[in-house]
């Protein structure tokens, strides 16, 4: 597609994502062009399962744009401003976006960084497995040049999964195996919450640590569940018992940890 | 910052996005040196210089001999020495009108930002010297 041809089509996307999008509506969105005055604002078509793509082939003919200008001697900063303003005309083209003022808060944000040659997406995914419906806030970010998205909970800055730009092509893939995912991992975070939890309180003395084996770290747990009794090895990646501390092993042990308790009573 | 300055600020801020059909303000027949900039229709950059045909403080008119569209995005500046108290920075513009006009297109457009392109001074002083009738006046409204 030449430069001067971009047309966003949404609509086009939802039609592609339907049966597999969960919500009916495509929901409002907010498309930001960092350093640009306004928000471009979508009623109807903010859902990243019609949004995502056209606009990701959008910003990547505009970063293109910025890169040849640049090329043919347009100051870098020019190029990133014109190439912003021609991803803002275009989709101006399309009826459903309009201009509104900064500021305000939309279920699904795209920020579009021509500078920094970057696009994030915030945004909702809702997933349901045995009648237990979830809501995960999620940021996908990815360079606009290519290469693998990034999909991370905002809120602890973790990351959920990378996914390759040829999958978040699917159709629904957002709505059905992207929030699937968020939910397994939701899951699995849980599992292994209740495990500590329920070890956590019932011990007598615990050590933990990080070992590297083959070059891999790995975090260990030593447990011992009441005075006197052996101490356990647990694998701190799986919470699971991998054995037991030798009395040999142990002796050394206790002499760390005696001296740890000195050092505590002297202070 | 003073009550009178934050009201200014709060009202050029809902100025800058308020929907186009509710904007009325006056303008003046103001001959401007700028600078406007963008990408044509063949995907290639232009900056091209003009003077405006009329200003406001929230839009303008001018010639250009680039074909432009509606909600076409374009930067604008006022060239240095045209206006004293002129931003070197450029303000981003949305299309509101083209009409096609012998070899050239007169565009009307809508600033994007708050950023004071030109001064109040300048358009307070066209203001008088239109009110005292030096000079043909011409008052409109954007609609």
């Amino acid at each position: 597609m030449s430069a001067h041809h971009t047309v966003i089509s949404p609509g086009k996307a939802a039609e592609d994502a339907a049966p597999h999008a969960k919500s009916g509506t495509g929901g409002p969105a907010g498309v930001e062009i960092v350093n640009f005055p306004q928000i471009l604002y979508t009623r109807s078509f903010g859902d990243p399962d019609m949004l995502f793509v056209p606009l990701l082939d959008a910003t990547r003919e505009a970063y293109d744009m910025v890169e040849r200008l640049s090329s043919h001697g347009e100051n870098r900063a020019n190029a990133v401003m014109l190439s912003g303003m021609h991803l803002a005309s275009a989709l101006l083209r399309d009826s459903s976006f309009s201009l509104i003022a900064r500021g305000q808060s939309h279920e699904h944000v795209y920020t579009v960084d021509l500078g920094a040659g970057t696009l994030h997406v915030n945004t909702r995914l809702y997933a349901s497995v045995s009648r237990r419906t979830s809501l995960f806030k999620v940021e996908i970010v990815g360079k606009i040049a290519g290469g693998p998205f990034v999909v991370r909970n905002p809120m602890q800055g973790s990351i959920i999964t990378q996914v390759e730009e040829e999958k978040l092509r699917q159709p629904g893939y957002f709505a059905s195996t992207l929030a699937q995912e968020c939910l397994r991992v939701q899951i699995e975070k849980e599992r292994v919450g209740r495990i500590e939890e329920t070890i956590g309180p019932a011990l007598h003395e615990e050590v933990r640590f990080t070992i590297a084996v083959g070059g891999n770290k790995v975090p260990v747990a030593l447990r011992q569940k009441e005075a006197g009794a052996p101490w356990e090895i647990i694998d701190g990646r799986i919470q699971e018992w991998v054995g037991t501390l030798t009395p040999e092993v142990e002796k050394n042990l206790k002499s760390v940890t005696n001296f740890i308790k000195e050092l505590f009573a002297q202070k | 910052m003073g009550r009178q300055d934050e009201q200014e600020e709060e009202r050029d801020s809902r100025m800058a996005t308020v929907h186009l059909h509710e904007r009325r303000e006056a303008r003046y027949s103001v001959p401007i040196a700028i600078e406007v900039s963008g990408i044509s229709r063949e995907g290639q950059p232009f900056h091209e210089r003009t003077f405006t045909l009329d200003v406001s403080q929230w839009g303008c008119g001018f010639k250009i001999p680039v074909e432009l569209k509606k909600d076409d995005i374009v930067a604008l500046r006022v060239v240095p020495g045209s206006s004293e108290t002129a931003p070197l920075t450029k303000s981003l513009f949305q299309v509101v009108r083209v009409t096609p006009e012998d070899d050239a297109w007169v565009v009307g457009a809508w600033k994007m930002d708050d950023e004071k392109v030109w001064s109040a001074e300048t358009l307070a002083s066209f203001e008088r010297e239109q009110s005292t009738g030096a000079e043909p006046a011409q008052r409109d409204t954007d609609s």
